[in-house]
This record gives structure tokens, sequence and C-alpha cells, in this order.
């Protein structure tokens, strides 16, 4: 299947939403669409499934049976889960059977006989996931399909996917929850600036950031290359994929100086697929200018307090830890990497970072349990999913302070890089 | 297709929006189709099957609008990857709705039936039928063209619904009847006795069948073109 030159709006004379976008979708390939809210990614999916008509360029060779899976499943209907199944097998002429085969794999057996309006989120979500796999379509068309599984589940799909993938079909989704980070048979494009660009290799595993330093960037590793993770340290991914091990113990979580937001702290993806955008740090462990440029504004960082629930220290215990002087190498303000370090800023840039066994000292322990940041996979909900504020081993929680202005971009952008984010508006 | 109507009327009926149409065609029933007699009766009964289809017109495009608006946006996105063909796919939901209006009009055509059979009209109770059934499409097209999947905006769709029924009855007063429901020649025709509408059957038919299929046709190209 290939789209050439595809170009689209949804009306005669409307702003344009997606516009030269050439992509191969070969047979048995899985391809996995990011970029930020808004950006038209869902578009390209619908595009692609053949629901939407490109207004110029053509889209050629679609596979005949065509599985797709909306964002948000349409629960407003009068059928149980068994009998809205069993008409859309009956539509594709595919024996019932199937259903039962797809209820036990993505686990909603339970819930065939609750009718739709009365699911939870992430169960009818699941029915939209099993409607898409009748018939093992040729391309199977996801939109967020991890959004709101339960862990289990968000780890049997990436399974199901690359079975559909081996057998030759065409698999395309989007996934803000970047469950399938790691993944080597994940062709990656990304979605911006109204086209469609391919994400290169640093990028593949990476956030990507836009060139005004206005996204999130986390700060430099301790190593560009970190060694691997013991035992115990990795953080246990619901799902097994796109692990996030916990931040080395000298990963950037530096106390900096007044007036002088921090670098984000290091959350590598994984281990092997650390990315080196941020470059090599400083001799003195601090993080390079590449990392403090790409830093950009996480909004006005005015409070930051991490909790480590591994028990190990973030940093070396002996540094001070608030409102303290500048370390020889200050970390970047946001967005203004060469500020002097003594610079005398408002309250509002300071940085607290609290030792664990005190952790969340100067905010209620419930509200500082309402912002995760760096989930393994998926954001809280579903069933069984873990909630934000219990951090799992190796995990951190950070509160992130941002001005009101602000905070609707920060949220987008970490949501968009695949981390846990829960507002508290206080 | 077959399995797309089925469940198009499923979800149209389980959603109880079926009880509107046939509560009016069940009062309609008891309160206006009353008994027949005289000297008249045979053409009384007749007539009555030009009457019911003028009455039942607008019902019947009304209720194709009501299933076809039953199917939530993301389903018919959903419904529509599942199909066998896209043409499948956009026929199904008049189809589905045309079925489920001849169930109204069985339910219409029985009180005049039973008064047509018992006063000797014979054959024109056949005509009479069949009538019925030609402009339950016509009907069942205006209603799809009204449809949320062609006029998006409920306010407009409405809107839509009623200026078709109206245009569409209105103009067979004018000049422009040939474009026109032929409501006046059908009633005509059949208030003539059953003599009457059995002569005239073969023209209103071509003429309703031209009329379904051209606004058929409208239908399936705006369902096709959007972008």
């Amino acid at each position: 299947m290939r789209m050439d030159d595809v170009a689209f709006r949804y009306t005669r004379k409307g702003p344009w939403i997606l516009r030269d976008v050439s992509l191969s979708l070969p047979p048995g390939r899985i391809t996995e669409v990011t970029g930020h809210n808004g950006v038209g990614k869902s578009t390209l999916l619908r595009l692609v499934a053949g629901l939407r008509s490109p207004r110029r360029g053509r889209i050629i060779g679609r596979p005949r049976h065509v599985g797709y899976a909306p964002e948000r499943f349409p629960v407003g209907q009068p059928f149980t889960a068994r009998s809205y199944l069993s008409h859309m097998a009956a539509v594709r002429r595919v024996s019932v059977s199937a259903i039962d085969d797809l209820a036990d794999r993505l686990r909603f057996a339970h819930v065939l006989d609750v009718r739709l309006s009365e699911m939870s989120k992430g169960s009818a979500h699941k029915i939209g996931l099993a409607q898409a796999f009748l018939a093992g379509p040729g391309l199977l068309v996801l939109d967020e399909p991890f959004a709101g599984l339960d862990a289990e589940t968000r780890g049997a799909l990436p399974d199901l996917l690359a079975e559909l993938a081996a057998e030759g079909a065409t698999v395309v989704l989007s996934d803000h929850q970047r469950c399938l980070d790691g993944r080597p048979d994940v062709h990656r494009v990304r979605v911006a600036d109204g086209t469609v660009h391919p994400v290169t290799g640093a990028e593949e595993s990476t956030p990507v950031f836009p060139p005004s330093g206005q996204g999130v960037r986390p700060a430099a590793p301790e190593s560009a290359s970190l060694p691997p993770v013991p035992d115990g340290q990795a953080p246990a991914s619901p799902s097994g994929q796109g692990v996030r091990p916990a931040a080395p113990e000298s990963a950037s979580l530096q106390p900096v100086p007044d007036g002088q937001a921090p670098a984000s702290p290091s959350e590598p993806r994984t281990s092997a697929a650390v990315p080196d955008i941020s470059g090599p740090p400083e001799p003195d462990g601090t993080p390079n200018d590449a990392a403090r440029d790409r830093a950009g504004s996480l909004g006005r960082v005015i409070r930051r307090t991490a909790r480590r629930t591994s028990g190990a220290r973030t940093s070396d215990p002996s540094a001070p830890t608030s409102k303290s002087p500048a370390p020889a190498a200050p970390a970047a303000r946001m967005g203004e990497p060469s500020a002097p370090a003594n610079d005398a800023a408002p309250d509002a840039y300071r940085t607290h970072i609290s030792d664990p066994p005190s952790p969340v000292s100067d905010i209620p322990a419930s509200d500082a349990s309402q912002a995760r940041v760096g989930g393994p996979c998926g954001e809280a909900g579903g069933d069984g999913a873990p909630g934000l504020g219990a951090a799992e081993e190796g995990w951190a929680v950070l509160e992130v302070v941002v001005r009101v202005d602000e905070a609707d971009d920060v949220e987008a952008k970490l949501r968009a890089d695949g981390y846990r984010v829960r507002r508290s508006d206080r | 297709m077959i399995a797309l109507v089925r469940f198009h009327v499923a979800g149209y009926v389980r959603s109880l929006r079926v009880l509107p149409p046939v509560i009016a065609v069940l009062l309609f029933s008891a309160v206006v189709l009353q008994g027949v007699g005289g000297d008249d009766a045979r053409r009384l009964a007749t007539g009555t099957f030009g009457d019911v289809a003028a009455f039942a017109f607008p019902v019947w495009a009304w209720t194709a609008r009501l299933l076809l608006d039953t199917q939530p946006d993301e389903q018919r996105a959903l419904s529509e990857t599942a199909a066998p063909s896209r043409l499948a796919h956009v026929l199904a939901g008049p189809v589905a709705a045309y079925a489920v209006n001849l169930c109204l009009t069985g339910l219409l055509l029985a009180v005049p039936t039973a008064q047509a059979l018992s006063a000797g009209v014979g054959g024109a109770v056949l005509a009479g039928a069949a009538l019925n059934a030609l402009v339950a499409a016509c009907a069942t097209v205006l209603g799809a063209c009204a449809s949320r999947a062609v006029v998006p905006h409920p306010g407009l769709s409405l809107l839509t619904l009623l200026g078709g029924v109206t245009a569409a009855l209105l103009l067979s007063m004018s000049p422009l009847s040939w474009a026109a429901v032929p409501m006046v020649e059908w009633l005509r025709a059949a208030h003539d006795g059953p003599d009457g509408l059995v002569t005239a059957f073969p023209g209103l038919a071509v003429h309703l069948a031209l009329w379904s299929a051209a606004v058929a046709l409208v239908y399936i190209a705006a369902r096709r073109n959007r972008p």
C-alpha cells in the first residue's frame, strides 16, 4: 500500500490538515504514527483506512479487508458486547467462534454479556479492538490502541500485532503511550507541520521536540551509553515493552542554584536506546550545552519534587538540596541556558529536590502523588492499571509546577512523549 | 449486505426508536381510518389506499432518517471498514429503512385492506398495496438524504427533511409535477375507483420508481463524494 503526495482538508476552503504525504506501507510492517495532539494523526489513520478520501494525491494498493479501531469506541449502541461482535462477525462473514478466541486473548470474556453502554472505557476499547481484529484484516489501523487498557492486555497486544504482521498484514497505529518502544520491528513516522516525516534512528527512541526549544527534554544522563540495569532496578513494565529503567544513581537530578530551573531528570527509555541527542555530558557530569538547549522551556518550572521509590539517592547525598548555591557547572535554566549561576530569580524558579526518605517534603502527599511522570506504558486507567500515586520500584514521581498559561502545552508534550501525567489544579 | 441491514434494523429496534413511528401508525389506523359503506363503498375503500400513502409519506421519510441516525458516526466508520464494499455499506442503511417502512406499511394497510376486501374491491387492493410500497421507497430515499451521514448538522438535517417532503408534495401541484412525487395523481386515481387506480397504476409506478432512483443516486453520490 502506498500514499503518493496525499493532501487532505475537511472542507473545500478549509486549512490543509495534511499535505505532500508520501508513505509506503508494505505488507508485514508495523508502522507507528507519532506526533503531538492535533497534528493530524487520526486524520492520517482515517485516510489510510479509507474512511476519508484525499483531496489530492492517491492511495493505492489498500488491502481489501481493513480493520479499524477508533480512539474512542462508540458505546452508545443498544447491544451487548457479544451481540455487537456477532453482528460485526456476520458483516465480515466470520464465524462467531472468532469472538471467543479474541475475548480470551484480549481478556474481555467476562464482559461479553454486558451492554456496551455500561462498559468501562477500557473494556469498551477492547471491544473496539476485537471488531478490528475479526477476520484477520490485511490492513489494521488502530488509533491509540493502548489507551485505557489494563497491563495484561497492553502486554498481549504487541504480540498480537506482531503475529498479524508476520502473517502479512499491514499494521498502522498511533500510540502516545509508547508501548512499542524498543521493538525493532516497528517502523515509525512522525506527523508534524502538516506532513509526515520518517523518524530517524535517534528520534525513534526519544521524544521529538520543536526547534523553538519549547519542548520538554530530559537532561543528559550520566552517560549516553548506560550500563545494564541490574536486576531489581529495572521498573516493572506491565507490558514488558518500552521499559524505562530507573535513572542512574548520578543522573541529572542535580541541585541547581536559585533562579535556575534544572534540566529535566534523566529518564532513559532503555539502556540500549538511550538517545544521544543530548550529547555526552561534560566532564563534571553536568549536561552539555546541547542538552541544555534542547531542554527548552518546560514551562517555568518553579518547583520539582522527585521521589525515588527505589530507595536510592538521586545524587550525591552531601550535595545541597534546596535553594543551594550553584555547583561548579550549573544546570540550565529552562529556555535560558546561559543564565548566570547566581541570577537572583524569584522563588518561582527554584527547584527543590527531596531525598528519598522524606519525599515531597513541602507538599501534601496526596498532591505529590497526583503528578507522576515516567510511567512505563500507558496512562493510568483501565482495569488494574497502576495509579499515578503508586510508583513501582525503580520509578520516580515528579511534581512539575508550571505557569498556568503553559500548563496545557507542557501536559500535552509530556503525554505525547509517553509519560504519565496527572493534572493537579491547586 | 444482508448482515449490515440486519445490524441496522436490530440497532433501530433495540434502541426503541422504532416506537414513535409505530405509535403514529397505530393512532392513524385507529382514529382516522373509519369504516366505509353505502353506494360508494368500493370507491371509498380504494381511495383510502391513496389517502394512506399521502399521510404516510412524511412518516416514512422520518422513519428512514431516524433509523439511519441511530448508528453513531464512529460506528458508521467501523461498519464501512467491515462491509464487503463501500457501495454495500452506503446502501445498507436505506435498504434497512425501507424494510422497516414496509413493515409499517403492512400495519397501516391492515384496516384499508380488510375494508376493501369486504367491499369487493378485488384486484385494486394489489395495486393500492403496490402504490404504497413505491411511495414508501420514495420517502425512504428522501429521508436518507436528510440523515446525519449526508447533512451532519442536526438543524439543517431536520430542515432538509421537512423542506424535502413539502417540496416533493407541493411540486406535484405545479407545472413541475414531473419532477415531484405524483401525490395529486395517485390521489385522483385512487378516488376514481378500483378501475381508475388499476388503469393509472403503471404510469404512477414508473414515475415513482424513476423519482426514487434519481433521489437514491443523489444520496449515493453525496455519501461517496464526501472527503
